[in-house]
C-alpha cells in the first residue's frame, strides 16, 4: 500500500491556507469589468452626486473612489509617482495641480465643450490643458449666532475683526498643511495685507486661535455645532449647515477675500485612459455643471448661474486676484514659515 | 561520569533525525515561515530604516535627517509631549487597574463577574470611540462640560482620559493574573505570625502584585506612546509623537522625515518591549501544583469601599460606550437632539458608505481566517519540531517583534518596502490583500504566545507514541493536536478577528481607494467633524466585535463540553 505522503488532516490544513491565499489574491486581482480610480479631494456631498451621475452614464464601468483633503491627496499621489495608481484627478486645487503638471505628472487633454469654460477656469500655459477647473470659492469665515449670544459677541465683519480681544480662543482655522483652504485663507491675506502684513495679521490671528485643525470644512462645522464660535473656511459646508437648521452665518469679510479654483486632471501613465477621459469630459459638461452650481455660486462654465439658497451675497465681488503659479512656486516656503511660527502652539487656550 | 554528560542533552536530540519525505516537508515549511516574516517584517523595517537615513533622491546622508528633525524647535515639544502623557496616563491606569483587579480578587463584593466583563468592554472599541464620545460628554458643548471648570479637552486632558479608558484592561488583565496566583497560604501563614491585615497587604499582596504591575506598565506606556487614535479626536493643538508622524506624511508629504519620527516612535517602545522580556525572564515560579487559591473572608467595609470603586469605574466605562450609541442617534448635535438614525445612513458622509464596513469584515475575516493558520501552524512547527534548532530559535526571535513595532511605523514600512516598482510584490499595494498581510504581522505576537503555551502543555510523549505507531507526524498534528487545540484556535482567531475590525495604525497609510475600512472612515468624518456619523460607525465596529467574542464564547462552551473532557472537572 502507497501511504499518501500528506495525510488528511493535514491536507486541510494545507488546503485551508491555500484557499484563504487563493480568496487574498481573488481580492487583488482586477474584476472582468473596465475599471476607474479617482482621487478626489471635493466637499464629499457635491463628489457623491456627481459620480452617481457620472455612474448612470456608464452603468458597466467600476469606479474606485478616494477622497480626502487636498493634502493627503498631494500626498498619496506623490508617493505614489513611480507607480501611479489613481487615473483621474477629480476635484483638487490649482495650485497643487500646477505642482503636480510642474512634476510631469499630468496629461494633456481637451475635454468635449473646453471652448465653453471660462479662461480663469483652465490651463492656460499649456494646450491642450494640464487641468481644467470645474467652480471656484473663496474663503469665509463662518460664526454661531447662537454662540455668540450666549457669549456675549457680535459678528465679525471683517478679517481686522478676528484680531478683537474678545475673540480669545473661540477662532478654528485649517492646518495649511494639510488643507488647500488654510493656504487659500493665507494667500488671501497675503494679496490683501501684502505678505510681510500677512504675517504680522497672522501673528496677532494666532493669539485668538483655539485649535488648528485638518480639513478646511471642519472650522466650519466646528462652528456649526458648536465646539467653536468662529471658523475660517469657506462658504459651502457652512450654507449646509444652515440649510439643515443650525443658527450660524457665513461672512464674507470686508477687505476681499481669496479664491481657489478646483479642477479635473488626468493622471500621466493612467492605467485607464479612455474612462479618465470620458470622466473629464463629463466633468466639464453641462450636466456636471449644474451639479457644481449646487454648491458653489461660481463654476467653469459659461452661463450657469443658479443661486444657492442661502449662498452669502457678494462673493464675487469681494474676490481678490491669486496668481495660482506663485502659490505653487511658494507653497513649501509659505508652509515652511508657518509650521515654524504656529506649528508649536502645543497648549491650546 | 560519561552518564552525568549525556544526562544534560535534551530527549529529543536522541530521536532519530531521517531524511523522510515527512521530516523534509516540515523542514521546509519551517524555511517557508521563515521567509515570510522575513519578506513581510524584517525587509520593510529594513527600507524604513535605510530611508531615515537618506535624503529625497535616495543618496546615503548618514544621520541628517536626525539632526534637521531636531533642529526643529517644535521637536523636543512633540517629544516630550508624548512621554509626559505616557507617563501620565500609565501612573493613573494602573492606580485604577491595580485597584479595581485588588477589588475583584480580594473582596466578596457582590457582581465580581459583571464587573470583570464591564472591564473589558474597552478592548472592543477602535481607539477613535473614547475620544468621540468625550467630546459629547465634555467637549465645548458636552453635557458635563461644567465638570471641566473652564479647562479644555482638547488637548492633555482630553488624552489622557482616552487612553485611560483605551487601555484600562490590558493593564487590569496583567495584574488580575498576578494577583490570581497568590498562594493563599501565605495569608494563613501572615494571620498565625499575628500580622495586621494591612501588614499582610504589604508583606504578601504587594510583593505578588509587583511583577504583575510592572509588567502591566511596560505595556500601557507602549500602547499610548505609540497610540494615533485618542489624540487625533481630541488632542486639539497639542502634538504628540503619532499625531506628527501622520501630519508629516499625509499632510506635508515628507516621507523622509516620517522616517525619521517612526524611528523615534519605535525606539522608547522597543525599549520598554526589552525591559518586559527581561522582567519575564527574572520571573521565578509564580506557583506550584499545591498553592491553594485565595478566597478572601467577609469584611463588610472592605467590600461596600470595593463596591463603589468598581461601580464607579464602570459607570465610567459604559457611560463612555452609551454616550457613542446615544451621540450616533442626535439629528443634529447639539441644537437638535432628538432621536434618529440618519447618522447611520453613511452614504450620505462618507465617500464609500457602509462599503468600509464591508471591507472591514473582509480584512477581519480574512485577517483571522489566514493569520490563524499561518501562526498556530507556524507555533506548531516552533515548538514540536525535532532538530532545526537556530531556525526555530531565530524563527522564535522574530515572531516577538511586531510587540514592540508600533503599527504606523509598520504601515509606512510597508509604503516603502511595497509600493517599490522594483519589487516583484508590488502588486499587492493598495489591494486588501497589503491590509491583511500587515494586521497579520502587526498581530502576530500574541496569538503566536498564545499558541505556545497550548502546545506546550500537550505531552511530548504524543509524537513518540504517534511514531511508534508508526502514524506520520502530520496524523499525529490532524487527530491529536488540533483537537485539543480547539479553543485555542477559536480564541486565537477571534482575537484577529475583533483586533482588525478595531485597529487602524497600520491602514492609515496603506488603504486605498477600493479597500476603505470602517476605522478609516471614521477617521475621515471625524476629520470633517461629522461627529455623529463616526459615533455611528464606531458603535458598529463595538457591535461587531461583542457579537464575535460572545460567538466564540458560545462555541467555546459548547467544544469544551465535547473535546475537552479529559482536561477533568476543574474546568
Amino acid at each position: 500500500m502507497v501511504k499518501p505522503l500528506v495525510p488528511h488532516p493535514f491536507r486541510a490544513l494545507c488546503a485551508t491556507l491555500m484557499v484563504s491565499g487563493a480568496a487574498l489574491l481573488g481580492t487583488a486581482q482586477t474584476a472582468e469589468a473596465e475599471e476607474l480610480t479617482v482621487y478626489s479631494a471635493m466637499a464629499k456631498g457635491h463628489f457623491a452626486e456627481l459620480m452617481e451621475a457620472f455612474q448612470a452614464l456608464e452603468p458597466d464601468l467600476q469606479i474606485n473612489q478616494l477622497i480626502d483633503s487636498n493634502g493627503p491627496i498631494m500626498a498619496r499621489l506623490l508617493a505614489e509617482q513611480e507607480n501611479p495608481r489613481a487615473d483621474i484627478i477629480f476635484g483638487a486645487s490649482v495650485p497643487g495641480l500646477v505642482m503636480l503638471e510642474e512634476r510631469g505628472m499630468l496629461e494633456q487633454y481637451a475635454p468635449a465643450g473646453l471652448d465653453q469654460i471660462k479662461d480663469r477656469f483652465r490651463d492656460n500655459r499649456s494646450d491642450p490643458p494640464h487641468w481644467v477647473g470645474t467652480d471656484a470659492w473663496a474663503s469665509a469665515i463662518c460664526f454661531n449666532e447662537a454662540e455668540g449670544e450666549r457669549l456675549g459677541v457680535e459678528a465679525p465683519t471683517s478679517w481686522e475683526d478676528l484680531l478683537r480681544p474678545e475673540y480669545a480662543g473661540m477662532i478654528t482655522m485649517p492646518n495649511p498643511n494639510s488643507s488647500a483652504t488654510g493656504l487659500l485663507a493665507i494667500v488671501g491675506w497675503a494679496e490683501i495685507f501684502g505678505e510681510e502684513g500677512a504675517w504680522d495679521y497672522m501673528d496677532a490671528l494666532h493669539e485668538n486661535v483655539t485649535q488648528y485643525v485638518h480639513s478646511g470644512s471642519k472650522p466650519c462645522r466646528m462652528a456649526a455645532s458648536g465646539e467653536a464660535v468662529i471658523g475660517i473656511s469657506y462658504p459651502a459646508p457652512g450654507v449646509k449647515a444652515i440649510n439643515d437648521g443650525v443658527p450660524l452665518s457665513v461672512i464674507i469679510p470686508a477687505e476681499g477675500v481669496g479664491s481657489e479654483v478646483e479642477g479635473v486632471a488626468i493622471i500621466a501613465g493612467a492605467r485607464n485612459p479612455d474612462a479618465a477621459r470620458r470622466l473629464a469630459d463629463f466633468a466639464t459638461s453641462f450636466e456636471a455643471h449644474q451639479i457644481h452650481n449646487s454648491y458653489y455660486a461660481l463654476v467653469g462654465r459659461e452661463g450657469v448661474t443658479n443661486d444657492v439658497p442661502n449662498y452669502p451675497a457678494g462673493e464675487e465681488e469681494a474676490l481678490v486676484d491669486v496668481d495660482f503659479y506663485w502659490v505653487a512656486e511658494n507653497r513649501d516656503r509659505i508652509l515652511e514659515e508657518w509650521q515654524e511660527r504656529y506649528g508649536r502652539k502645543d497648549e491650546p487656550r | 561520569m560519561v552518564t552525568t554528560v549525556s544526562a544534560i542533552e535534551p530527549p529529543q536530540r536522541k530521536i532519530r533525525i531521517s531524511t523522510s519525505g515527512e521530516d523534509l516537508l516540515l523542514r521546509l515549511c519551517l524555511i517557508a515561515l521563515a521567509a515570510f516574516l522575513v519578506v513581510a517584517l524584517l525587509l520593510p523595517i529594513y527600507t524604513l530604516l535605510s530611508k531615515g537615513v537618506q535624503d529625497v533622491d535616495g543618496n546615503f546622508v548618514g544621520l541628517q535627517n536626525f539632526i534637521a528633525y531636531f533642529n526643529e524647535p517644535r521637536v523636543s515639544v512633540v517629544f516630550f509631549n508624548s512621554l509626559r502623557i505616557s507617563v501620565v496616563s500609565t501612573a493613573i491606569t494602573l492606580l485604577l487597574a491595580g485597584t479595581y483587579a485588588f477589588a475583584l480578587t480580594h473582596s466578596r463584593m457582590p457582581g465580581r463577574g459583571f464587573f470583570r466583563a464591564v472591564a473589558l468592554v474597552p478592548l472592543l472599541t477602535p481607539s477613535l470611540l473614547p475620544g468621540i464620545a468625550l467630546i459629547y460628554l465634555f467637549g465645548n458643548q458636552g453635557f458635563f462640560r461644567d465638570f471641566m471648570f473652564g479647562y479644555s479637552l482638547y488637548g492633555p486632558i482630553g488624552i489622557v482620559i482616552g487612553e485611560v479608558f483605551f487601555t484600562f484592561p490590558i493593564a487590569l488583565m496583567i495584574v488580575l493574573t498576578s494577583l490570581l496566583t497568590i498562594d493563599r497560604r501565605l495569608y494563613e501563614v501572615a494571620k498565625t505570625l499575628r500580622a495586621g491585615r494591612l501588614r499582610s497587604f504589604f508583606t504578601v499582596t504587594l510583593p505578588a502584585m509587583k511583577f504583575g504591575l510592572s509588567a502591566a506598565f511596560f505595556a500601557t506606556f507602549t500602547k499610548v506612546f505609540t497610540d494615533f487614535g485618542v489624540p487625533i479626536v481630541v488632542g486639539g493643538s497639542y502634538p504628540v509623537l503619532a499625531t506628527d508622524l501622520y501630519q508629516k506624511v499625509i499632510g506635508g508629504f515628507d516621507f523622509q522625515m516620517g522616517a525619521v519620527v517612526g524611528i523615534l516612535l519605535f525606539i522608547p517602545a522597543a525599549i520598554a518591549f526589552l525591559i518586559g522580556h527581561l522582567l519575564q525572564r527574572g520571573r521565578g515560579a509564580g506557583i506550584d501544583g499545591s498553592a491553594v487559591i485565595y478566597i478572601p473572608e467577609k469584611s463588610r467595609g472592605r467590600d461596600l469601599a470595593c463596591f463603589i470603586f468598581c461601580t464607579a469605574i464602570a459607570v465610567a466605562i459604559l457611560g463612555i460606550l452609551l454616550m457613542a450609541v446615544l451621540g450616533s442617534m442626535f439629528r443634529l448635535w447639539p441644537y437638535n437632539l432628538s432621536l434618529s438614525l440618519a447618522s447611520y445612513n453613511f452614504s450620505e458622509h462618507d465617500s464609500s458608505g457602509w462599503g468600509a464596513y464591508r471591507n472591514s469584515l473582509k480584512l477581519a475575516g480574512g485577517t483571522a481566517l489566514f493569520g490563524t493558520a499561518l501562526i498556530f501552524f507556524g507555533a506548531y512547527l516552533l515548538e514540536r519540531m525535532p532538530g532545526a534548532r537556530l531556525l526555530r530559535a531565530m524563527i522564535g526571535f522574530i515572531a516577538m517583534v511586531p510587540l514592540a513595532m508600533p503599527g504606523m511605523v509598520l504601515g509606512l514600512s510597508y509604503i516603502f518596502f511595497f509600493n517599490d516598482p522594483a519589487n516583484p510584490l508590488g502588486g499587492i499595494y493598495g489591494t486588501m490583500m497589503i491590509l491583511i498581510l500587515s494586521t497579520v504581522v502587526h498581530l502576530y505576537t500574541v496569538p503566536h504566545l498564545t499558541a505556545l503555551t497550548a502546545l506546550k502543555q500537550i505531552d511530548p510523549g504524543i509524537e513518540a507514541a504517534g511514531a511508534s505507531l508508526k502514524v506520520s507526524r502530520f496524523s499525529t498534528f490532524g487527530r491529536v493536536i488540533l483537537p485539543v487545540c480547539l479553543p485555542t484556535i477559536l480564541r486565537i482567531a477571534s482575537y484577529l478577528f475583533m483586533n482588525s475590525m478595531t485597529t487602524i495604525s497600520a491602514l492609515v497609510f496603506l488603504y486605498s481607494a477600493n479597500s476603505k475600512v470602517a476605522t478609516i472612515s471614521v477617521l475621515l468624518m471625524n476629520d470633517n467633524a461629522m461627529l455623529g456619523p463616526a459615533a455611528a460607525m464606531s458603535v458598529l465596529i463595538v457591535a461587531t466585535s461583542a457579537g464575535v467574542v460572545s460567538l466564540q464564547w458560545l462555541l467555546m462552551r459548547g467544544l469544551l463540553g465535547r473535546t475537552q473532557a479529559w482536561r477533568g472537572s476543574e474546568r
